[in-house]
């Protein structure tokens, strides 16, 4: 026999009662198999071998259990014990991933409840490299690993996954033309931490099942099982979270679990002018569908609201913003358990969300210089536009309604051959992201809240929606070569097609591996490269068309005589992305790990991560003439005004399509580092030391064109805007790079015997140091208004571009001209800019109040150290470390 | 008087001797230069013409180092006698230990119907003079701190500028140039740097407007030049908006976003240092400083520079100093008190600076010179000391062309 079942009974250890739908693990394999009614797992048909059985449940220490399979079957019953303070292990810090896997950092629900987290975003400073700080969730907060700066790709590429569904923000839209600096990607406050039972952090490269990100997987587990009530308060000055939250055995319909939480914000306590209210609901539901056949159902609701507005006490002038979320979600999980050579098990997941998200928007358009024209014309044309001379109170409203459906087949299978073991997994999933929200439009059209290029209406349900297939396939290996020499590596491809055999069809190919080779008892060696790989959203997709709007007659006789003012509004209509591809991370890791004595580990790991062909706007020229009025146009036969003649000037207007395209590049490399110094037994405390140096480099690919600068034109260019010619510099010279050292102490104080964790933290910045580099550039070229480019070449340097956009080589009489030694870019101040060392303390307490609940009470910069700090090039103080928080969480089970 | 007395007994007994016929005999006349009462510090005597008259004959000496001029062989008679100089901006400087903002003075002096016979044989004719400042067109008023609507909303379209001619005489304003000062922060170039760099020949500039030349703009003693953004009623928006339809001219917007009055003349755009800005930018919480010169060179060909060590960024208009008419230095406020390094003009154009009471402006204060005195045909000559310190005041209610009394 090279096979055998392993029957697994799993009981909590006092009441020796039966866990239900607990989760059995056979490792490295990845064989996963869930207790049934009667607390009982079978895993069938394993192969020869030793493994590692884990076996968890929510609310419980999980167990790790050495097994020998050897032909025979095994019978094995594993007590397991409730979580708590009181036993000898705790686990209140992130735990690394073992090696051979992604590179990531666990987190569990000890460390949740230590930290007092009451979002996803909380959570995130146990991961390496992140910075500590006040619970603020009065704005929304997106994630961004490995990352320096804001980058709209690496916060949109980012994936969070809850229950096997990824949270899509593909349907995401915004209106008017495109914003680097617009929020992208998901709002990570959404999510409640209380019912999170462990999250892992993947930075690294990911398994082959996960796609459409480029870096930075979130992977949120939320609780199912029996659990008792468990009632959750906490309390800080800027905040109040609580939550209820019950899972009950209801006999052979299965295990139904819920929650309700309800979290309230509102930044500074002294001044109530933003707040942030959140309502979420959940309902699990695990049921048996027959004893191979294991489902998970849950139904999430969540609203949040923030609003931003005037002081009570202010005067109220009726301006506010508010944003309104809803969403509901649905996820359904199924697991068979066929046994096939092939079809080990066969894994299901369909999420359904739909989000209703709402913002309003209530302020004055001012109309500071004396007239605001009310231009609403969405073609292309004159216009004789109505105008205000004083603000006015106005509306705008967004209605994005977007919506989502996932779903996911995998079959999972292993082999053993000889010393090596093949873990196979393979799969294929489908998203379809759609948004039929009303989009933008204005309370009351004829007063717009942006009566300007970015203000139109835009529907967001005439989008057409969005299709994604992949299919992926991975591989985990292990190779016992000796009994000391390892190789475990997990390979896998992943193939991606966006709308396929659409207008916008895009496909990608991402390989992946993650490989360890243990050389010694005591070290591993491990490398990994993978490719991700992030589908353009509707937003990149279909972008907004692009209005330019001039005036073309404004005259405004203050004699009582008739007025006039008209415009000519041109709308270029991209219609689609042409030729967008996948936003594209290749990233490579090195790394060691080192066990040492007592329980000592240090891993170090150097990253490089690339993204070539990030989201950004492209540059391509069109110019169309307006022509202009001293007075008012002559009027046609049918008594209209006749735009086309009699005019006093005729403006030719270069201007930008709109388009959006992969011209940004960022690349992010740096060296992580995790120490565990296990513990010294007298303290009873346990030391870990995490740190990174990170770096981020952005540039722009796009074509790098400018007009002359004013002050070298005539003012008859000058002063109405308008350019020759659009001169061309190399591109993707300039850059900004961002770079940051930051270690983080952790102290983990436990005291069994009276149930209380105690942590400091203690972080300090090194360095954080900026720079905007710009190099010195010759022009290239230009760019006539009949769009013609001309180069120039290096001999060319010393001559003239004339006002009529033609080169000359010595300065051209009875016309202006720019010379050309003018137009060179020669960059003085490329200092980069540094920051003092800054450091941060951070004291957490958990005391464990018997079976009845527990209380935690947490200080953030214990020490209120906020010192004002001035960096190497600015004059100007800035405060660091503003503010101390401190808040307090009690829970009772009940 | 005893001594006279016997001194003039001879010239009694010779009177009382002669014939009358000999009356016309020629006589030789002195008159002595009296200094203005300014001069403190030092005389200027020698090298003065004094002109005599009579009828239509003028006769013309030159004054000595004691400021005495001869003429010889007079036929006694009644002649008016006058004398006229001027003296630049350095010999004032020099003269009365005072600091002169007009470009010069003249020092003149005149006796009329002055009788010359022998009783003033080798007695001489004591001339006085005085100092008249050479008045010309000043900058008197500026108005760039805008002021909030009844929304409470920002409203700008009421700033405006005003010059005054303080001459005697009517001063043809056409070509004038109007600059506007950098109002960056920090300023592209501090004094030092000018001095470092320039050797202090340039004052900044961001934008250059001028008065059309294509025909006189004659603006009469005590006469004011309103220059504005838009040329229409504002005085509904609040207090301390005025009705500025009768502006003399009008920086006509290109972009449409500001109502202009056809029935102002246009003021020209002569350089912008930013794009599709037509119009005057005058900051609100300042800096905002303006300067007027004139020139007959092409602007076009004039110097433009990046900020101090800076290669790229903004460029700037270099005006030389020596075509600076008037300057006012008007600075920000801050919570802080204004910040004096970040003065842009030499001391010899504006040795202070204005500015306003608030530190972002909205508040519709209006900086303008103070009245100093009424010249003799009844214009107020305002005060122009060289230092906006001492010149300017600040007011919320002072209206268009109107002064201190």
């Amino acid at each position: 026999m090279t096979a055998a079942d392993i029957r697994i009974t799993v009981t909590e250890k006092k009441s020796h009662e039966p866990i239900i739908m607990g989760t059995v693990m056979l490792n490295p394999i990845g064989l996963g198999v869930v207790t049934n009614m009667e607390g009982v797992a079978v895993l069938s048909n394993v192969p020869n071998g030793q493994y590692t059985l884990a076996v968890s449940y929510v609310g419980f220490q999980t167990r790790q259990i050495q097994v020998r399979v050897d032909g025979k079957d095994l019978a094995m019953k594993v007590e397991l014990e409730e979580a708590s303070l009181t036993l000898k292990e705790v686990s209140v810090t992130a735990r690394q991933n073992i090696s051979g896997a992604s590179t990531s950092s666990v987190i569990g629900r000890q460390a949740i409840d230590h930290l007092q987290a009451t979002s996803l975003a909380d959570i995130m400073q146990l991961v390496p490299g992140q910075l500590m700080g006040n619970n603020d969730l009065t704005s929304a907060s997106n994630l961004q690993l490995r990352q320096l700066v804001n980058n709209n790709t690496s916060a949109f590429g980012s994936s969070i996954v809850i229950d096997g569904v990824p949270m899509s923000n593909n349907g995401a839209l915004q209106q008017g033309s495109f914003s680097s600096a617009a929020f992208t990607g998901t709002d990570l406050r959404q999510v409640a931490a209380d019912d999170i039972d462990e999250v892992e952090v993947v930075r690294g490269i990911p398994s082959a099942e996960y796609g459409d990100l480029t870096s930075g997987l979130v992977v949120v587990h939320s609780k199912v099982g029996v659990t008792p009530w468990q009632f959750k308060s906490k309390i800080n000055p800027g905040m109040m979270n609580y939550s209820l939250g019950k899972g009950e055995n209801i006999g052979k319909m299965g295990v139904v679990n819920g929650s309700l939480d309800y979290a309230q914000a509102w930044g500074d306590p002294r001044m109530k002018t933003r707040s942030f209210h959140r309502y979420t609901a959940t309902l699990g539901w695990g049921y048996d569908i027959n004893s191979r056949w294991h489902t998970n159902t849950k139904v999430r609701y969540m609203q949040a609201k923030d609003w931003t507005g005037k002081d009570p006490d202010a005067i109220a002038d009726g301006t506010y913003s508010e944003s309104k979320n809803q969403t509901f979600s649905l996820t359904h999980n199924g697991k068979l358990q066929l046994n096939k050579l092939l079809a080990r098990t066969v894994s299901y997941t369909i999420g359904v969300s739909l989000t209703q998200n709402d913002s309003r928007n209530a302020s004055f358009a001012s109309v500071s210089s004396g007239l605001l024209p009310i231009i609403t014309a969405t073609e292309t044309g004159y216009y004789v536009v109505p105008f205000e001379t004083r603000s006015y109170l106005a509306t705008g409203i967004t209605e994005s309604r977007p919506g989502n459906i996932y779903a996911k087949v995998s079959d999972q299978f292993f082999f053993r051959s000889g010393k090596t073991r093949q873990s196979f997994k393979i799969g294929v999933d489908y998203h379809y992201d759609w948004n039929n929200g009303r989009g933008y439009y204005n309370g009351d059209e004829r007063y717009p809240l942006r009566p300007n290029s970015d203000g139109r209406p835009r529907a967001f349900s005439d989008i057409p929606a969005l299709h994604q297939l992949a299919a992926y396939a991975e591989d985990m290996f292990t190779w016992n070569i000796n009994k000391v020499n390892r190789l475990r590596a997990t390979a896998g491809v992943r193939f991606t097609a966006l709308q396929p055999f659409g207008k916008v069809a895009t496909t990608a190919l991402s390989p992946r591996i993650n490989a360890s080779f243990t050389v010694t008892k005591w070290l591993d060696l491990r490398a990994g490269f993978g490719m991700n790989s992030k589908t353009p959203g509707l937003s990149y997709l279909y972008p907004d068309k692009k209005y330019n709007d001039r005036v073309s007659a404004n005259y405004m006789p203050q004699d009582g005589s008739a007025q006039l003012l008209a415009y000519h509004t041109q709308v270029y209509e991209v219609a689609y992305s042409k030729n967008m591809k996948n936003a594209t991370t290749t990233k490579v890791e090195l790394g060691v790990d080192f066990k040492l004595r007592g329980g000592k580990k240090l891993s170090l790991l150097a990253y490089r991560d690339k993204t070539p062909n990030g989201f950004g706007p492209v540059t391509n020229y069109f110019t169309y003439a307006v022509n202009h009025f001293a007075t008012v146009p002559p009027l046609d036969a049918s008594g209209n005004y006749d735009f086309t003649r009699g005019y006093d000037r005729q403006d030719i207007i270069a201007m930008t399509t709109g388009e959006i395209g992969n011209t940004n590049t960022t690349v992010n490399r740096g060296v992580e580092a995790d120490m565990d110094f296990g513990t010294v037994k007298m303290l009873r405390t346990s030391f870990y030391l995490s740190g990174a140096w990170q770096e981020t480099k952005t540039w722009s690919t796009d074509l790098n064109s400018q007009s002359p600068k004013a002050a070298l034109l005539p003012t008859a260019y000058s002063s109405i805007g308008t350019t020759p010619f659009k001169v061309i510099y190399p591109s993707g010279l300039d850059y900004s790079k961002y770079r940051r050292f930051v270690t983080t102490l952790r102290t983990v104080t436990h005291i069994p015997e009276l149930g209380m964790v105690a942590s400091l933290t203690a972080q300090a910045i090194w360095q954080d140091w900026h720079s905007s580099y710009q190099a010195d550039k010759d022009p290239i070229g230009w760019i006539d208004n009949d769009l013609q480019r001309h180069d120039i070449t290096s001999e060319m340097l010393n001559g003239y571009l004339g006002m009529d956009a033609k080169y000359y080589a010595a300065k051209p009489t009875g016309q202006s001209s720019v010379a050309i030694q003018d137009l060179l870019i020669r960059v003085s101040d490329n200092e980069p800019s540094k920051a003092p060392v800054t450091w941060n303390l951070q004291a957490r307490l958990t005391k464990e109040l018997g079976k009845v609940g527990g209380l935690s009470f947490y200080v953030n910069n214990a020490l209120y150290y906020e010192p004002y700090m001035k960096g190497n090039n600015t004059s100007t103080l800035s405060q660091r470390n503003v503010g101390m928080s401190f808040g307090a969480e009690l829970y009772l089970n009940l | 008087m005893k001594k006279n007395i016997l001194a003039l007994l001879p010239t009694i007994l010779l009177v009382a001797c002669v014939d009358y016929q000999d009356v016309s005999h020629a006589i030789d006349a002195q008159v002595q230069l009296q200094m203005p009462a300014e001069f403190t510090q030092g005389h200027d005597y020698e090298g003065h013409d004094i002109v005599m008259t009579i009828g239509d004959k003028t006769l013309t000496a030159q004054t000595d180092a004691n400021g005495i001029a001869t003429f010889k062989a007079l036929i006694p008679d009644i002649y008016g006698i006058s004398t006229s100089w001027s003296i630049s901006k350095a010999q004032y400087e020099q003269l009365t230990g005072h600091v002169l903002t007009a470009n010069g003075c003249t020092v003149s002096g005149s006796l009329n119907e002055q009788l010359i016979s022998d009783a003033q044989q080798g007695k001489p004719i004591v001339l006085p003079t005085f100092l008249a400042i050479k008045r010309d067109i000043v900058i008197s008023k500026i108005a760039s701190a805008g002021s909030k609507d009844q929304n409470n909303r920002n409203y700008m379209a009421g700033k405006y500028l005003e010059l005054y001619n303080q001459a005697d005489e009517t001063v043809d304003a056409s070509g004038l140039y109007i600059g506007l000062l950098d109002s960056t922060n920090p300023q592209p170039f501090t004094l030092d740097n000018l001095h470092e760099v320039y050797n202090d020949a340039y004052v900044v500039v961001k934008q250059v407007f001028q008065i059309p030349a294509d025909k006189p703009y004659p603006v009469a003693p005590g006469g004011t030049i309103l220059i504005t953004n838009s040329a229409t009623d504002h005085s509904d928006i609040n207090a301390t908006e005025h009705d500025l339809s009768g502006a003399d001219f009008e920086a006509k917007d290109a972009t449409g976003k500001t109502v202009n009055n056809p029935a102002t003349p246009a003021l020209l755009t002569a350089f912008s240092s930013t794009n599709a800005n037509a119009t005057m930018n005058l900051v609100q919480g300042g800096p905002c400083g303006v300067i007027i010169f004139r020139t007959s060179e092409d602007l076009t060909d004039w110097k433009r520079d990046y900020a101090y060590g800076k290669t790229s960024g903004m460029m700037y208009l270099m005006v030389p100093r020596e075509l600076v008419l008037d300057g006012v230095d008007y600075l920000k406020n801050k919570a802080t008190g204004v910040d004096i390094s970040a003065k842009r003009l030499y001391t010899d154009i504006d040795a202070g600076y204005a500015h306003i009471e608030a530190t972002n402006g909205y508040t519709g204060e209006v900086v303008y010179r103070r009245t100093e005195s009424i010249a003799t045909d009844g214009h107020k000559i305002l005060m122009d000391t060289n230092n906006s310190l001492n010149d300017f005041k600040v007011s919320t209610t002072i209206k268009p062309r109107e002064y201190d009394e």
